[in-house]
């Protein structure tokens, strides 16, 4: 099997959410969800020496994510119904809507947040690595629509060179799912567990 | 809190599910360890249908939780791999026995099966208990990857049960017949057995909450959040196993059993919301 994933260059992300808005306009999502989400992470504090001096070790850095296409998916695991599903040839985590009874194990279990499950929509949602553009020889929309060139899309082992898989907080060790979201790290990235804080927690919710 | 009210229906499940499935377990006890007339277990078998009523609304209201359940059939697909397929497999054993044996004490055609028929029954009960609690135990959930939602959901089972078993015996017109012998020993340690596991399962999820906490939710502000429901939840089943004891020992008449049901229903829901209240997950949760 082909293993598709994500690689974001924290070096080159500016925070616009130009991927965030492109993929919730191609895929006509409403205003309440977001199949991608730009985390504002930010930490540190501020110390004032003897002599009145005041230094910091503040930091802040942005993480662009949607699903992470997991080699051991939680939501897949969860899923009574096989619903939620990785595709055998391309590793791609997405959602076999007829089947989906919309329990929402899935959303429960992902540790990323990907799923989205709710009466409305009336069955679990999430990204799908925009498979019918990848199919087409595109990009996925986010991907594409990047001002700054910080999201690749390929397999894995086609990606950019960087420091290997998602492994910062906000995010949860690397061996619980395995995420195929890759990394070049900005300077400010904290490793998994730092009690790091969500500035636009409202924005991502 | 928001959480754990959206999970309304899946609590109104388990609540009703735990208390429904219990009573079975204490029937069985009562038929191996007391005499009934002919006319005591004919009013029992009616009176029967009531658990199992309760069992059937658990499953309706589960139905309300899903977002498409037209589609409901295909929940046993991830049998063996998913905890949901898992819990509603052996939900479907535990009913088919079940209504198994209500339809046939309706009908009067128990007999000789009645043991063996009952028995099947509460094992499969106390399996289902099981597989309530296991149904959440995903690791990337820390405060549900334990052991003590299982712990929870045997105690409301046993406590639950023996309340509803109670009160279909006391208002069959049996329950004194029933305390008679060993079955008041044994409605009694399903109480308080069934109590303290309820009791202590809540207490040491909820005190263990404080201690996980990801970058947009902190355990100690869940639990701060459900700390009327956990007191509600321990005061309620601390008293529903007072108002069993008092059926057992002949106490208080039916009202007794009657408010031990109530008092377990309140405290398993308070119990339930409790639960749903404090996911957290290992990575982004809100
Ligand atoms: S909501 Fe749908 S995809 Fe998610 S676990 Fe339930 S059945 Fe599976």
């Amino acid at each position: 099997m082909t293993q598709y994933g994500f690689f974001y260059d924290a070096t080159r992300c500016t925070g616009c959410k130009t991927c965030e808005l492109a993929c919730k306009d191609y895929k006509d999502l409403p205003v309440d969800f977001s199949f991608r989400h730009v985390y504002e992470v930010e930490g540190g504090s501020w110390q004032q020496d003897d002599a009145g001096f005041w230094t910091t070790d503040s930091y802040t850095y942005y993480l662009s994510m949607s699903c992470n296409h997991c080699d051991e998916p939680a939501c897949t695991h969860a899923c009574p119904t096989g619903a939620m599903h990785k595709d055998t040839d391309t590793g791609i985590v997405s959602v076999d809507k007829a089947k989906c009874i919309g329990c929402g194990y899935c959303a429960m279990a992902c540790p990323y947040d990907a799923p989205t499950v709710s009466k409305e929509i009336g069955h679990s949602a999430k990204c799908n690595g925009c498979a019918e553009r990848v199919a087409a020889g595109m990009q996925p929309i986010c991907v594409e629509a990047c001002s700054g060139r910080a999201l690749f899309f390929a397999p894995i082992d086609e990606l950019p060179s960087g420091e290997g898989r998602a492994d910062i907080a906000p995010l949860p060790a690397e061996d619980f799912t395995g995420p195929n979201l890759y990394l070049k790290k900005c300077v400010s990235m904290q490793p998994v567990a730092t009690d790091v804080a969500i500035s636009n927690i409202l924005e991502v919710m | 809190m928001a959480t754990a009210f959206h999970e309304l229906p899946l609590a109104l499940f388990t609540t009703l599910a735990s208390i429904g499935a219990g009573a079975f377990i204490s029937l069985a006890a009562a038929f191996f360890t007391a005499k009934f007339s002919d006319g005591q277990l004919a009013r029992i078998d009616k009176l029967t249908l009531v658990p199992a009523i309760v069992v059937v609304v658990g499953f309706i209201a589960a139905f309300f939780h899903l977002a498409n359940p037209m589609a409901a059939f295909g929940v046993f697909g991830g049998l063996g791999r998913s905890p949901m397929s898992n819990e509603l497999a052996v939900a479907m054993l535990f009913a088919v026995a079940m209504a198994t044996y209500v339809i046939m004490g309706l009908a009067g055609k128990l007999g000789g099966a009645r043991k063996g028929l009952v028995c099947a029954t509460a094992v499969l009960a106390v399996l289902f208990a099981v597989f309530m609690g296991l149904a959440y135990g995903m690791a990337t959930i820390p405060t549900w990857s334990t052991p003590w939602p299982v712990a929870q959901m045997i105690g409301y089972a046993l406590l639950g049960g023996a309340a509803m078993g109670a009160c279909v015996l006391a208002f069959s017109d049996a329950l004194d017949a029933a305390v008679d012998g060993t079955f008041k020993s044994a409605l009694i340690a399903f109480a308080v057995i069934g109590a303290v596991l309820a009791v202590a399962g809540l207490a040491l999820m909820y005190s263990g909450a404080g201690s996980v906490s990801n970058a947009f939710v902190a355990g100690t502000d869940l639990a701060a959040g459900a700390s009327g429901a956990f007191y509600v939840a321990v005061a309620c089943l601390v008293l529903a196993c007072a108002a069993v004891i008092a059926a057992a020992l002949g106490k208080g008449g039916n009202a007794a059993s009657a408010i031990a049901v109530i008092l377990a229903f309140a405290g398993i829901l308070a119990g339930r919301f409790v639960f749903y209240a404090l996911q957290i997950s290992v990575g982004i949760s809100f």
